[in-house]
């Protein structure tokens, strides 16, 4: 017993670190061959002709597709607006035009050379406040509206040409509370806030390796986030029936959202149609960074009404999602971006219009925190300024305005395990809130920050998994959650060894692979403990239901009345027992066979949701749950060069019930240092054609060690209230230790040096000039 | 990256016999932290490649009463860990010290840390040739060009991305170089060029020659050396803007102040404004800040790079009193 909630070693650890893990580019199958992508260099333009005879001919080329070879289908993931390779226009840098195999990877560029395109270059549209106009002097998709979309957007008297998010929230009267704000010497407090261009870089960048059988099915290896998600959309893509293709995952170096789909496996799948080949495709790190989907930024305009009290009244927010080229894995942000308006706080009336927007940049993607980590950067900076104007301590001011359990919040999610009290409070007590930053010689300046963050997990979702009991009472979990290094591989066979009372090695997990395992929605929105912990817990239920039926009549007991663990059956209360084993019998040059039946548990949890209304953001239970963490930064700000460390960092996130603490403290500090380099450093960077210029890992500066405060000086705190639905508790930590980090750290520059800089990353050239400009104003810009 | 072939240099002067006269076929690799990037980044495709690493006895560092001399594949952890390069040279092991990461620095050579290629991002593009290529367009004028040269630019605006370059500068260092007609010696301030000179490479080396070794004359007695650099990332970046300096004392004055400049101009650059401003000054405060605003008086800033401006009047100041 209590192997949850005991510290365990990662069960993928040691093939890991001694590099025997498999990972998709270590996959060699015969005869196979290699692909390389043509792509467009241009952000907006129409194709008039490819010749790819030239390709063709060249020595080692096995096949080369452009979209007259696919079938002429658009994908999406809830608008679908794009094709695989690009049909009769290209609408971003670096979309694929065509594609080709070849002996190596060598020949395979080589050839993509000498494909011709001949482009007719059209206009450009970058600038998101363009795009959204009416009238705008360009349109990415002339066709938007015969498109086939599977979500409903607000409703609008016409819509804007680019848009395809619109989103509303409509709650309580928001004219009253500017009104009551005003007339009763309250605040309103008005600012815009951006976030950057940001890229999950995962140290794996996509790739995948397609076969086909001679049955006309297709097999593909790829290292993503679902691999049901990525069967359908290949289903889709190739025209293939769904049961005709199998996806396998291997082990996946890292997603952050980036590997939802499977644009290039599909692309690969093609060529080894074409080939008649087995082809591998793996991007390089510059095609990664620059053509795969990236966080792109919001715009937002927070405008909020507080009592002289400190109390929020009313909300305002228009925002506008940076979206690129296509919809993509984007689609939701607008919406669940909003999430944080109301965040942990009361608010009695809160108005939002959030949009998404095409322009001719990368497409938005997912990334840790999927709008949330975004818009916490507006809504977080908000509270600190509202404290300071109100003069009122910026943890006070926040727990002053905290719901309480059981409260709606504006947005209708009940307030359910409601830990924000805790996280804010014990995450204060870490940083020595109460106790100012010591002064610091010139030119280095201290300041503590703190800030609050919420991550709802979707729904309606499900997760299915198979519980095989062998008759050396070992486990085997058939399962399709993926770990993408986040731990839940362990985790799940933490739960099995729980259940069945045995050793950890007992367990054996059967990963990700459709031919075998059954659904799982999908490695993404915090939600593999919660839903796959479940529906692990459940298939060891219904494992072990079997177990007493088939023991019931060798006891000679009720089912009821037996109990399963440690591979021993046992009537409750009585000393009979039988093994596992014993419900097995011997079969001639078979060895065992189970008595009966295969025992194997089976298990789907689901959870329903009532979707928000879109016109108002309305709604029964929107999400599966809320997860809630505070997290505090003490920083050094270099006024003369910029240059900011964090000197402190706490994390405190809750999680319900710590399945793994080991675990939920790598979250804490990886999540941290990712929401560091967030915050500070990383910046994709566009020139005026579109193009990135900075896809490499030089120049895309992700934070080193570093970046990250001393050991001591780093402080994970894990917080434990039980929501009613998790399995032991349990909710998501993935995601929620991204959230609050930017916000954070952008407080403690301003408490170090009275300067606010309101668009992400805060680089030492933003740290210079706001500094300047604060020197030559005589005061602080902000607050 | 394209097949080449690879051949190891048996000593310094069959070098130059092994390297071609143009550019784009032969290229010479040390410890080959740039060079691989460039090779599998296809900036660089050459026929063969010369392995310096095969010659022995270029890895030595001598210390004596003429002063240090290098070889110019001694590595840039040696040159940090040195003893006497720390307290008598503090600028050159700061310098080396705030190369990369020590990954790099275990590999990466003075050598090639002199002779490393430009960091621009559109040199670094594989799809653009720029006038550094051999095109006839410098992108960073209409593109992004935060990271380009606020000193010297024109017509190409790339930074010189070493740092021991301006270090060695500083310290009145010497280049050792063979070729085809033998050995010659300059000073490294003469070392590099300015892209009005050669917009396609960074100093004076021919394509057959090779620099072997690096002089630096003993400081006098009372001298201070420092480096600064500010990068936007803590470990392996390339700095913004950097300054070393290196000033002889007499009493409380400055007798001589060197100030030379690194990631702000095509070239190491040598502010002869800030060394003005310093030179017969006892440093105070104020002289501090003077040799700062000198410093950047000239400054000819782009349109993403104005920061740097600041940037390098802060660290030059700093530095200053840093040797006070
Ligand atoms: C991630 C990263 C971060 C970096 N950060 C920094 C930094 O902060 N500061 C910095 O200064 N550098 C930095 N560098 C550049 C780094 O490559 C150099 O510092 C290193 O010293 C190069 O030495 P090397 O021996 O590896 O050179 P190589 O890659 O072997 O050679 C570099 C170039 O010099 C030529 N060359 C080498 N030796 C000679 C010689 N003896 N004579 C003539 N030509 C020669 C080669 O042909 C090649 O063109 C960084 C590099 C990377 C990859
Ligand atoms: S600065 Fe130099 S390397 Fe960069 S684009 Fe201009 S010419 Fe090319």
């Amino acid at each position: 017993m209590a192997v949850v909630g005991t510290s365990t070693k990662r069960i993928d650890g040691i093939e890991k670190v001694t590099g025997t893990a498999e990972f998709t580019t270590d996959i060699v199958l015969p005869r196979m061959i290699h692909a390389k992508l043509k792509r467009s260099p241009y952000a907006h333009a129409k194709i008039l002709g490819i010749d790819t005879s030239k390709a063709e001919q060249m020595p080692g080329v096995r096949a080369v597709i452009t979209a007259a070879d696919l079938p002429d289908v658009r994908l999406g993931v809830l608008t679908l607006d794009e094709h695989l390779l690009a049909h009769d226009k290209t609408r971003l840098v670096g979309e694929p035009v065509a594609a080709v195999a070849a002996d190596t990877p060598e020949i395979a560029r080589a050839a993509c050379e000498q494909i011709e395109v001949e482009y007719e270059e059209l206009a450009p549209l970058f600038d998101p406040e363009e795009a959204i106009k009416l009238d705008p002097p360009v349109v990415l998709h002339e066709e938007y509206e015969e498109y086939e979309k599977l979500l409903e957007i607000a409703e609008m008297d016409e819509r804007p040409p680019n848009l395809w998010q619109a989103y509303r929230i409509r709650h309580g009267d928001i004219d009253d509370a500017f009104k009551k704000a005003e007339d009763e010497g309250g605040y309103i407090i008005e600012n815009r806030y951006a976030t950057g261009y940001v890229h999950t870089a995962c140290m794996e960048p996509h790739g995948a390796v397609a076969q086909w059988s001679s049955d006309g099915s297709l097999t593909l290896w790829a290292g993503g986030q679902s691999p049901y998600i990525a069967r359908d959309g290949l289903a889709k893509a190739l025209d293939l029936s769904p049961s005709k293709v199998r996806v396998i995952v291997p082990f996946v170096g890292g997603a952050f959202g980036g590997k939802l789909t499977v644009k290039e496996g599909a692309i690969a799948a093609s060529l080894a149609h074409k080939a008649g080949r087995p082809v591998k495709i793996i991007l390089t790190r510059a095609e990664d960074l620059a053509a795969t989907a990236a966080r792109t930024p919001f715009i937002f305009d927070i405008k909020d009404a507080v009592t002289k009290d400190g109390i929020l009244i009313g909300r305002k927010v228009t925002s506008i999602l940076w979206g690129g080229g296509y919809s993509g894995e984007g689609i939701l942000k607008p919406i669940f971006s909003t999430h944080l308006y109301p965040g942990s706080y009361r608010l009695a009336a809160l108005w939002v219009d959030s949009y998404g927007v095409y322009t001719n940049r990368v497409s938005g993607g997912a990334l840790r925190g999927y709008g949330c980590a975004e818009s916490a950067w507006a809504v977080e900076t908000q509270m600190d300024i509202i404290a300071r104007k109100c003069d009122i301590d910026a943890v006070e001011l926040r727990i002053n305005n905290l719901l309480t359990e059981g409260e709606r919040t504006a947005i209708t999610m009940p307030a359910h395990a409601f830990s924000a009290h805790e996280c804010l409070t014990k995450c204060a007590d870490a940083i020595e809130w109460e106790t100012p930053s010591e002064s610091l010689e010139s030119p280095w300046y201290r300041g503590k920050g703190i800030a609050l963050g919420n991550k709802y997990s979707f729904a309606p979702t499900a997760s299915s998994t198979e519980l095989k009991v062998h008759e050396d009472a070992s486990c085997e979990l058939r399962t399709s959650a993926v770990d993408l290094g986040q731990g839940a591989y362990t985790i799940l066979t933490q739960i099995v060894a729980d259940e069945f009372g045995i050793e950890i090695d007992q367990v054996k997990l059967v990963t990700p692979d459709t031919a075998i395992t059954p659904f799982d929605h999908v490695a993404g929105s915090s939600r593999q403990t919660f839903h796959t912990g479940n529906a692990t817990r459940m298939a060891c239920d219904d494992a072990k239901r079997q177990i007493r039926e088939l023991a019931a009549s060798k006891l000679e007991a009720d089912p009821d009345d037996l109990e399963v663990s440690g591979g021993r059956i046992s009537v409750k209360g009585s000393s009979k027992s039988i093994e596992v084993e014993d419900l097995f019998v011997v079969e001639m040059l078979a060895g065992k066979r189970p008595a009966v039946d295969e025992i194997i548990g089976k298990a789907t949890w689901e959870v329903t949701a009532s979707p928000h209304d879109p016109n108002t953001g309305q709604g029964e239970e929107p999400m599966a749950y809320m997860g809630h963490g505070a997290q505090a930064a003490e920083v050094e700000v270099n006024v003369e060069t910029g240059q900011v460390r964090i000197r402190r960092f706490v994390s405190a996130i809750d999680v319900g019930k710590a399945m793994n603490p080991q675990g939920v403290e790598m979250q804490n500090y990886g999540g941290g240092c990712m929401g560091i380099g967030i915050a500070l450093h990383e910046d994709m960077c566009f020139d005026a054609n579109g193009e990135m210029t900075n896809a490499s890992l030089m120049d895309y500066k992700i934070p080193s060690i570093v970046e990250m405060p001393l050991n001591e000086y780093m402080e994970s705190i894990i917080v434990e209230v039980p929501h009613q639905h998790g399995p032991y508790g349990a909710k998501g930590a993935g995601e929620i230790v991204v959230v609050p980090t930017s916000p954070a750290i952008g407080n403690a520059i301003y408490d170090a040096i009275g300067v606010r800089i309101w668009d992400q990353p805060l680089t030492p050239e933003k740290v210079v000039k706001a500094w300047k400009e604060k020197q030559a104003s005589g005061n602080g810009s902000g607050s | 990256m394209e097949n080449f072939a690879y051949v190891n240099a048996a000593d310094v002067e069959q070098v130059p016999s092994l390297l071609s006269d143009d550019w784009t076929e032969t290229k010479m690799i040390a410890g080959g932290t740039d060079l691989l990037g460039e090779l599998k980044e296809y900036i660089e495709t050459p026929k063969k490649v010369v392995n310096l690493k095969s010659i022995p006895g270029l890895d030595k560092i001598n210390a004596d009463a003429s002063g240090l001399a290098i070889g110019a594949l001694v590595t840039l952890t040696d040159i940090a860990a040195h003893p006497t390069i720390q307290h008598h040279y503090t600028v050159l092991a700061e310098a080396a010290g705030s190369v990369a990461s020590p990954q790099i620095r275990n590999v990466g050579t003075l050598g090639g840390n002199l002779c490393q290629r430009p960091r621009c991002w559109y040199y670094r593009n594989p799809d653009i040739i720029c006038l550094k290529k051999g095109g006839d367009t410098c992108y960073a004028v209409e593109g992004l060009n935060k990271y380009h040269a606020i000193f010297g630019g024109g017509p190409v605006y790339i930074v010189h991305p070493s740092d021991t370059a301006p270090a060695l500068i500083a310290l009145g260092a010497t280049a050792k170089i063979v070729g085809p007609n033998g050995e010659r010696t300059m000073p490294l301030e003469d070392f590099f060029v300015l892209p009005d000179v050669n917009p396609q490479r960074e100093n004076v080396l021919e394509p057959n020659e090779v620099l072997t070794e690096v002089h630096v004359p003993q400081p006098k007695m009372g001298t201070k050396s420092t480096y600064l650099k500010v990068r936007e990332r803590g470990s392996f970046d390339f700095a913004l803007s950097s300054v070393a300096a290196h000033f002889e004392m007499s009493g409380g004055t400055c007798s001589k102040a060197n100030v030379v400049l690194g990631g702000v101009a095509p070239i190491p650059w040598r502010s002869v404004e800030a060394e003005a401003a310093l030179n017969g000054k006892r440093i105070t405060d104020a002289v501090a800040k003077q040799a700062g605003e000198a410093a950047v008086a000239n400054a000819e800033p782009m349109t993403d790079n104005g920061y740097k401006v600041t940037l390098t009047q802060n660290i030059v100041s700093r530095a200053a009193m840093r040797l006070a």
